[in-house]
Parts: C-alpha cells; structure tokens; sequence
C-alpha cells in the first residue's frame, strides 16, 4: 500500500500556495478496501491496485473541480528557452511517448495529459505522473531502464500504465502558469517520418475542441476562449513519426517564436 | 431558390482566421465554418436573395462559374443546422 501511495504522488517544483488539504483514509478488510474521504464519500474497492487506482483518479478529480471555469484540453505542456508549446492530441497519438522523449533530451516538460485553459489564455499544466504504457518504453530504450521496477496499473483504458514521475528519475519537472507560444496538434504517423504541416485555423479550433471538455452550462466564453487562444497563437499540425524528427521539428518551431 | 437568408438570432460568433465557430445557445452545438461557408453566412444578413449571394461569392473568388449550387448547399446546410431561416 505504501508503494502504492508513493506511485501516485507527485512532486514537481511549483509555486502555487496551498489553499486545501484534502484527507482519505484507507481501510482493509477481509473482502477488500474501503476509501474515506473527508467529504463523507466512500469507495469500496477489491485489491490494492484498484484502491491506488480509485484514490489517485478521487484525488485528481477533487482538484481539476476546483479548476470549474478552466477548460480541461487533452494536451501535454513543456518549455524550451523560455517559451512554451502545448501538443494537443487524441489518444494514441503520441503525447507521452513524445514529452517522455523530451524528457530524456532534458527539455523541460510539464505534463502529458491534462492542460486547463483560462479565459486570460494563461495554461496550467495538470500535475499527475506522466502514464507511461508499453507503446513508449519500446520507443525508448532509455525509458524502459527507468521503468524496469515499477509497479503496472490498469485504469479503465485498459492499456498497462506505470506512473512515472520525471523527478525521481533525475530529471528537471516545474509547474508554471503562462501563455502558449506555439501549440502542436498531433497525429500519430508510427512508422513514418515526423512532419509539420498547417492546416487551416478553423480546422485547428476544430481540433483542439474535440480534444477538449468540461464545458460550463454556458460555454460560449469558453468557447471563444479557445478560437482566440488559436487566433493568438502560431498552431502547427505535427504528424508524430520518428522521434528525433519530431525532437528537431519542435526545436525548429521554437526557435524561430517570436 | 429566391427567398432571402437570415441568421439565427443569439447565435454566438467567434471568427477564426480563416472561417467561423458558432455556438447556438439553444440546439447547444457548435459549428465549424470554413471560408466559403463563413463568407455565405455573413451575407445572410436579410439583404440578400440567395441568387445574389452566389453572385457576391463568385466575384469574391474572382470566378466566372455560377456557384449557385454551392451556395445552394452551403445554406441548406446552415438552414438544417437552424443558423439561418428564411425570410
């Protein structure tokens, strides 16, 4: 259980004030687990990996609702020379494999799964350890060795995952608030060369809203929040193909931010 | 098809670059609206017969053709979507 705790938590540099604690207890019986949050919420799980799983997404959820007006976007977030690019991404396209392979080139990578857009434009990486599958460890021999000894959990995905925390690799991993200068939209292209392409702006704010969620009742403002985040901000389509090409794509793109 | 389009009042309009997002408050959906279809959308403005709307779009794209078809399509599209009525 202590592993398992120690699995999903996070410890990233970051500056933000504490302004809640929450509080969970875990009970063991002879059928199983029982979660107890200091709301008076209860979760009944079977095995230790269920209840890391179930406390971890508690957890996760708890703090994203403290976020009700952010718009949450499938996306990872990382600087370079003191500009950042967010790479917005269905699944499977390739947003772990590529902040992982970012990671290990010591760029310096927020997150890979969760960005919360506010109507000022500013992003939030989301904190949670990077969820990296099988896919990115045969990517990246480099990773496999980092991961060989932790524990595998399976979410609702389906898919292994193991939570990788970039710190306790040795590896830089800070939480900062600020505009996007650049945003990639990925698509997977596996086996293939990594590409940039542009694409028309409308399809990109197409793009990016498939991949986005929690609308309010009332989206619009979120919804013009996110046409003016593209109208505002160099967007690219990034086909994810070899991982290196995609490294020097991205070191390209950066380089020439205004 | 001589009638005349109109938008659909309280629609929400964001301009992309090159096109158009709209949220409609009341079928909740949004819209993505590429160029020519976002320029057919402004000219619904209830000035314009869909006839002159495809004149406007074939000078706009500087083409001898008729696009009335185009047109035609576009706004039987915004029409089932309740963007524009017919006035």
């Amino acid at each position: 259980m202590r592993q398992g705790i120690d699995d999903i938590s996070v410890s990233p540099e970051q500056n933000f004030p504490v302004t809640e604690c929450f509080h969970y207890d875990i009970f063991g019986h002879n059928d199983g687990y029982e979660i107890q949050s200091d709301k008076g919420e209860i979760i009944a799980t079977p095995d230790i990996n269920w209840t890391i799983l179930r406390l971890y997404y508690a957890i996760n959820i708890r703090v994203l609702d403290e976020f009700p007006m952010h718009l949450r976007l499938h996306a990872g977030c990382a600087t370079l020379n003191g500009k950042r690019f967010i790479f917005v991404g269905d699944k499977l396209a390739g947003k772990t494999t590529l902040a992982c392979w970012l990671i290990c080139k010591k760029m310096s990578v927020q997150c890979d799964e969760i960005v919360l857009l506010g109507k000022d434009l500013r992003v939030i990486s989301f904190p949670r350890p990077f969820h990296v599958k099988d896919g990115t460890l045969t990517s990246i021999p480099q990773m496999r060795k980092l991961c060989k000894h932790m524990n595998r959990y399976m979410p609702s995905t389906g898919r292994q995952v193991r939570f990788f925390d970039p710190r306790h690799a040795g590896f830089e991993w800070k939480i900062t608030v600020g505009r996007p200068d650049t945003i990639f939209y990925l698509k997977a292209n596996h086996n293939g060369k990594s590409k940039l392409e542009k694409i028309p702006q409308w399809q990109m704010v197409h793009n990016i809203f498939r991949q986005a969620s929690h609308f309010s009742l009332n989206p619009g403002l979120q919804i013009s929040t996110l046409v003016r985040l593209v109208n505002e901000t160099d967007c690219f389509q990034l086909l994810v193909g070899d991982l290196e090409g995609a490294e020097k794509i991205i070191h390209k793109v950066m380089g020439n931010v205004g | 098809m001589g009638s005349i389009p109109k938008q659909t009042d309280d629609l929400e309009m964001n301009k992309a670059i090159d096109g158009f997002v709209i949220y409609h408050p009341i079928t909740d959906r949004v819209h993505f609206l590429n160029h020519s279809a976002a320029v057919v959308f402004e000219l619904c403005n209830g000035r314009h017969t869909t006839d002159e709307i495809a004149t406007i779009l074939s000078k706009t794209y500087a083409t001898e053709n008729s696009l009335q078809e185009e047109v035609n399509d576009i706004l039987t599209k915004l029409h089932k979507e309740e963007l524009v009525s017919f006035i």
